[in-house]
């Protein structure tokens, strides 16, 4: 099987040659998390479908072809032993420590005949009745592995925690990711203009984008138009703002409101841009709405008061409810993880009780994505994102962007 | 309407697509297949069969998503119900009503209680499920607790693989989005760019065009002779002489135009012998490739395509069925030549067929698409190989 030369495979080139990333020692650290991970849960074997589970194994795929993603299958196991076995059409993107003979043509494990090869080549390696984890099954998994031969434990329980804290060389790709995102995004808010659609901002941002050397886009951008009263809005389940709304080729005009919200991916790290645009000949708020973004401001300079190793999410969650008891939208959260997704744990004031956020305690290397949403009804409102690495003393600021046309000074 | 008429625009005249007749066919397709293999409920939680069922739009683009079902299609009484994202019946088709709409939870409980308000639920016997995660397993038992979980990927499959009219148009102008974007990237072949460059042209063409959504970001890399295409983009510039793959995909309403090209990266200079040899090897093979993909046909007659013309079978998936994505493989894939004669060719199916030609320096790709007819196929996929035979 073709294979190529390490420094191709994961390597990096070009405008991000200077971000400063041991590619192979991260790829050691996260098999290290996983194999810990897989031998607390007692399970012989942790076996991943997941996409971004894969890449935090070590093996890539094209994460954005979401409609093709069945049928170009890639299947990830891995032993006690941290060894790796891999079923891939992309063996290009599989690390080139994972040796040759344990490197596969894919299973087609949406196909009865692929999954009872899974079944073989599992039992071969772990035994006649093996105890495995999985993060999702296939139809044809679930109708033909759930006998007494297999014991299926969730192998989100072994990922989850093993991806929550980041490496150094994890938060660099973030940074680069997070880098791409914004300066992309530069040339969108410069396009900005009345008349613009939604797919020319899109145009924009992903000619720079790909430039750059953004590896994957992992939404659709979003340039939300959002009505400054609910009552222009068409209809949603608690009333409350919508967003996001997918784009289209809606045209962008004079005094309209547009929520943005962006996801580059970088060698498998996901950025996250999010930012209150109004577009206008002279995009200037009006007081009210210039109040939104300063208590949306004050906010966000609690959380950086608030976030620090030993407290915990709930813990974020009280200060921010006691400035400000709206802070996001009701469908929404406060925040969420980043990493090898583009939202991942922790997640921070959900709709969940309270309680479960006591559970989550802040501790360095988590990155989170702060979110805060602060509307008034008539008046509009704002909202960004703020990408925030914790710590060992507090919390650190990865998001570099300004609040144009708001203040340009940040929280 | 027989003179060509591919556009994007509505027309004042005319309506290229009907879209709420099409959404109808699609769901009514459905239910009656629910019916045959007596399923009460399909829970979805996969983009392109949540598109089929219900006519979604889609936001993310990465990743799988099984955890929480986005639609659920209820025999009894009909109705389709949708998740939306945004909270805003903006995320659902215009025919689903607010009822029918629901929200998302990170609470267990609650969530239970928003899929078990769905009616038909609660005492749904079979119930027919795209992927599962073990959570979901365990909600599926709360919310439809008397219910035997079966696949119902497999029905999908099988019911998205014949196309409608409607839907074939869809993807006539899929197509030609992607080639007006592929003809941009093609434009800028020249020594000194680099593939990501022409990614990045790519798709903002296809962005300009109207459309965000790309099916695939693609391939943009010159060939190096082996037993496979080149599948990485990156910044390496490009060499005078090089033969340059330039593959990608664009989605509209969700449909699939995918093609492939190998243009020469020749500046001012014309394609050599070799580069020429190549595209002649690859326009044989397509040609009997095309020529094979007759209703009753099998996948294995495509595979074999490749031995009556003397080429080496690349290690890849050579044919496979395209519509609202991939909609797995037809021909080549590792399941092997038995499960390549299992799969029969029918008239409307929609096969991506991909030729690779190879020697000791470069390689040749090509992508077609092919619509099965009653008899002659139907090439769907007009974008050139430049003249003559690839210069960019």
């Amino acid at each position: 099987m073709p294979r190529a030369s390490p420094s191709q495979a994961h390597g990096r080139g070009g405008y991000s040659s200077q971000v400063d990333v041991d590619f192979d020692r991260m790829r050691r650290e996260r098999l290290l998390h996983l194999t810990e991970g897989l031998k607390r849960s007692g399970a012989d074997g942790l076996v991943l479908l997941g996409p971004s589970n894969q890449e935090y194994a070590g093996v890539r795929r094209p994460c954005s072809d979401a409609m093709r993603i069945y049928y170009e299958p890639v299947v990830v196991v891995l032993n006690a032993d941290g060894d790796l076995h891999v079923w891939t059409p992309f063996p290009e993107d599989v690390p080139p420590e994972v040796p040759t003979e344990r490197v596969h043509r894919e299973l087609d494990v949406e196909f009865p005949e692929g999954v009872d090869a899974l079944g073989a080549a599992l039992q071969s390696q772990f035994g006649p009745t093996p105890r495995l984890a999985i993060d999702e099954w296939t139809a044809p998994l679930l109708e033909r592995l759930c006998d007494r031969r297999f014991t299926w434990v969730d192998g989100n329980r072994v990922t989850g925690p093993a991806r929550l804290r980041k490496t150094p060389d994890e938060v660099a790709c973030l940074r680069e990711a997070q880098r791409i995102n914004e300066v992309a995004i530069l040339d969108a808010r410069a396009a900005l203009r009345p008349g613009v659609r939604q797919t020319d901002l899109s145009a924009v941002f992903f000619r720079r984008a790909f430039e750059l050397g953004a590896t994957a886009s992992c939404v659709d951008p979003i340039w939300n138009l959002t009505p400054r009263d609910r009552a222009s809005q068409s209809p949603t389940l608690h009333g409350e703002v919508g967003f996001p709304i997918a784009s289209a080729d809606r045209f962008l005009r004079e005094g309209d409101l547009v929520l943005c919200d962006t996801g580059l991916v970088w060698e498998g790290y996901h950025s996250d841009f999010g930012a209150t645009w109004i577009c206008s000949d002279d995009p200037k708020p009006g007081a009210k709405l210039r109040d939104c973004f300063r208590r949306w401001r004050d906010v966000m300079a609690c959380i950086y008061d608030s976030v620090r190793p030993g407290r915990t999410a709930a813990d974020v969650v009280r200060d921010v409810t006691a400035l400000e008891p709206h802070y996001k939208l009701e469908h929404f959260y406060l925040a969420h993880g980043v990493g090898c997704d583009a939202a991942e744990a922790p997640f921070v004031g959900t709709d969940r009780s309270l309680d479960l956020d006591d559970a989550v305690a802040l501790q360095s290397g988590m990155t989170i994505v702060f979110e805060p949403v602060i509307w008034e009804d008539g008046v509009g409102g704002y909202r960004a994102e703020e990408l925030v690495l914790v710590t060992d003393s507090g919390c650190e600021r990865l998001s570099a962007h300004g609040y144009a046309p708001f203040e340009d000074e940040g929280p | 309407m027989r003179t060509p008429d591919i556009g994007t625009a509505a027309r004042e005249d005319r309506s290229r697509i009907d879209f709420a007749a099409l959404r109808r066919a699609r769901r009514e397709r459905v239910f009656a297949e629910m019916e045959r293999r007596n399923l009460d409920v399909c829970l979805f939680g996969r983009e392109g069969n949540g598109r089929y069922v219900a006519g979604s739009r889609r936001l993310w683009t990465s990743n799988t998503r099984p955890y929480l079902p986005s639609t659920v299609a209820v025999r009894a009484t009909g109705r389709v119900h949708v998740m939306t994202y945004s909270a805003s019946v903006d995320d659902a088709p215009e025919d689903i009503p607010t009822s029918d709409v629901y929200g998302r939870s990170f609470d267990p409980q609650t969530l239970v209680g928003i899929y078990a308000s769905i009616p038909g639920l609660a005492d749904a016997r079979r119930v027919g499920v795209d992927g599962l995660t073990i959570p979901m397993r365990e909600l599926v038992g709360h919310v439809c607790p008397h219910a035997d979980i079966v696949g119902a990927e497999e029905m999908m499959r099988g019911l998205r693989r014949v196309k409608l009219p409607a839907e074939l148009q869809c993807i006539r102008v899929a197509i030609a989005i992607a080639e007006s974007a592929l003809q941009r990237a093609a434009d800028a072949v020249r020594p000194g760019a680099c593939g990501r460059e022409l990614l990045a042209l790519y798709l903002e063409r296809m962005c300009l065009l109207g459309t965000s959504t790309f099916a695939q970001q693609g391939a943009f890399a010159p060939a190096v002779g082996g037993p496979t295409p080149p599948r990485r983009t990156d910044d390496t510039p490009l060499r005078e002489g090089q033969s340059v793959v330039l593959s990608g995909g664009a989605l509209w309403t969700g449909y699939e135009g995918s093609l492939a090209r190998t243009r020469w990266c020749g500046g001012t200079a014309t394609p050599d012998d070799r580069h020429r040899r190549r595209y002649d090897r690859c326009r044989r093979l397509m040609d009997r490739m095309v020529d094979r993909c007759r209703a009753g046909g099998t996948g294995d007659g495509l595979a074999s395509a490749y031995e009556a013309v003397g080429e080496p079978l690349a290690p890849m998936t050579i044919a496979y069925a395209v519509g609202l994505g991939h909609e797995g493989p037809i021909a080549g894939s590792p399941l092997g030549p038995r499960f390549d004669r299992s799969q029969t060719l029918c008239p409307n199916m929609v096969v991506a067929l991909r030729g690779w030609v190879w020697d000791d320096t470069s390689g040749y790709f090509a992508e077609e698409v092919v619509r099965v007819t009653e008899d002659d196929p139907e090439i769907l996929t007009t974008m050139g190989h430049g003249a003559p035979g690839g210069v960019a």
